[in-house]
């Protein structure tokens, strides 16, 4: 009878430690699984992805419409003067506006957060930005921080307060610019010196890049 | 035998003591499964499925997108021969200032790669999107005309971010090793190569011999053109 109840005892005691270890398994499994799948950058991807191939299908529209109207030179004069203008855009030839954010930074602030600001400003659909008036062209866009501390951009050197300005969608771009674990996150928490501020605008211009 | 009773107890809580740690360690060495149709994974999967349908879209988008672009500069270019007042000229010299035109020339040929003994463990053996940005921002610094990453031209709009354990650059996923080419002055550029403190991290992992770092001069380079969209929806002349 006492060796009946020790076995119980012994069986018992298996199945609590099979079921509590299965038990943290399958936690440990679905947590890794969590951090592997940064939900955050997920669907920033999916998003980033769609509103990319938006732009894509309509800039293709836009040439097939060109094209289906066949070669008639009038048209594709027209055509073409439109095509410089929106090329003078991208490449900063032109002063532009629109809708977007302003992000002012003071202090202190090693280059390679400007090239991560950017690259973030971008990937939310940026469509120009700028940095103390000076607008980010194909030709000035390398960052490089002078021994005194101050930025060097192209051939401008800019000093704090740091002003970024971009044209782009503006409730996008403040909420993944300010959302947690997001850049001004990770910025606070490398340079809690730094002071900064973030506001959404109906109207920004940014002035034509200048060497 | 004949145990006294305290004896029986301290018996009883040790065999059950026994068999939980038994158990733990019998179990342990089995993996557990997470059931397939978990919420979780079923919502990962749906997200997995909608991103490869998105790339799926973009390529097929953009190889229409550069079909349709070459089919119109070779209208335009038919229109300069008819017209000689037309600004095709003007058009031209801006498409290769934003980097829609092939680049051929002189230049260097990075290879940047993760180390041999890679893993998800130790982050310093691994090339980061962040590596990635300092290596192309030191390019521009260094004045390089055109830059490309495993065939994917690098413009003043392009994005360079980590997904999961690939690199998005123009939204594009690229894994080591990553090619980079960039056309321009050697010298200028070797310059800021050299500067260790334009990218200290990186620099120190190249020099421990973590990551693998290759760099060649070359004399024809051939940088492609770029191949996806500029974005005009929010911005206007002034």
């Amino acid at each position: 009878m006492k060796h009946t109840s020790q076995i119980g005892m012994i069986v018992i005691g298996l199945t609590v430690g099979v079921l509590f270890t299965m038990q943290a398994r399958t936690y440990t499994d679905i947590t890794t699984l969590y951090q592997r799948e940064n939900k955050v950058n997920i669907f920033r991807e999916i998003q980033v992805l769609k509103d990319s191939n938006d732009s894509l299908r309509d800039e293709s529209n836009s040439i097939k419409e060109q094209l289906a109207k066949g070669f008639n030179k009038e048209e594709a004069l027209k055509n073409i003067k439109a095509e410089i203008e929106k090329n003078m855009i991208i490449a900063g030839d032109v002063d532009v506006k629109g809708e977007g954010i302003k992000l002012i930074l003071d202090g202190n602030i090693p280059s390679f957060w400007f090239v991560d600001i950017t690259n973030e400003m971008f990937s939310t659909g940026a469509e120009a930005v700028s940095i103390n008036g000076q607008k980010l062209a194909d030709w000035n866009i390398g960052f490089d921080t002078l021994p005194n501390g101050q930025i060097l951009v192209g051939e401008n050197i800019l000093s704090a307060p740091y002003t970024f300005e971009a044209i782009g969608n503006k409730k996008i771009l403040l909420e993944t610019l300010k959302q947690s674990g997001g850049i001004l996150n990770r910025l606070r928490d490398n340079l809690p010196k730094v002071k900064f501020s973030i506001e959404a605008y109906n109207d920004i211009t940014i002035t034509k890049a200048v060497a | 035998m004949i145990f006294p009773k305290t004896n029986i107890n301290s018996l009883v809580a040790s065999l059950v003591s026994a068999g939980i740690f038994i158990g733990i360690i019998t179990t342990a060495q089995f993996r557990s499964e997470v059931t397939a149709n978990s919420f979780i994974l079923d919502e990962i999967n749906a997200q997995n499925e909608l991103l490869k349908s998105f790339n799926e879209d973009r390529s097929s988008l953009k190889t229409q997108l550069t079909t349709l672009r070459t089919t119109l500069s070779d209208n335009q270019e038919r229109l300069k021969e008819s017209n000689k007042e037309s600004d095709i000229d003007i058009l031209n010299t801006l498409k290769q200032r934003i980097g829609l035109t092939v680049v051929r020339g002189a230049g260097l040929e990075i290879t940047l790669a993760n180390g041999d003994k890679a893993n998800t463990e130790d982050d310093s053996l691994l090339i980061h999107a962040a590596d990635l940005r300092d290596l192309v921002n030191l390019l521009r610094a260094g004045e390089a005309q055109a830059i490309s990453i495993n065939g994917q031209r690098v413009v003043a709009s392009t994005t360079i971010n980590s997904v999961g354990n690939t690199i998005l650059v123009n939204n594009v996923h690229l894994v080591s090793p990553f090619k980079i080419l960039a056309i321009g002055e050697v010298g200028l550029i070797l310059d800021r190569m050299n500067d260790q403190k334009a990218y200290p991290d990186l620099y120190q992992r190249i020099s421990a011999q973590k990551v693998k770092f290759v760099l060649k001069q070359a004399a024809n380079l051939i940088v492609p053109a770029y191949d996806a969209e500029f974005s005009t929806k929010f911005i206007q002349k002034s």
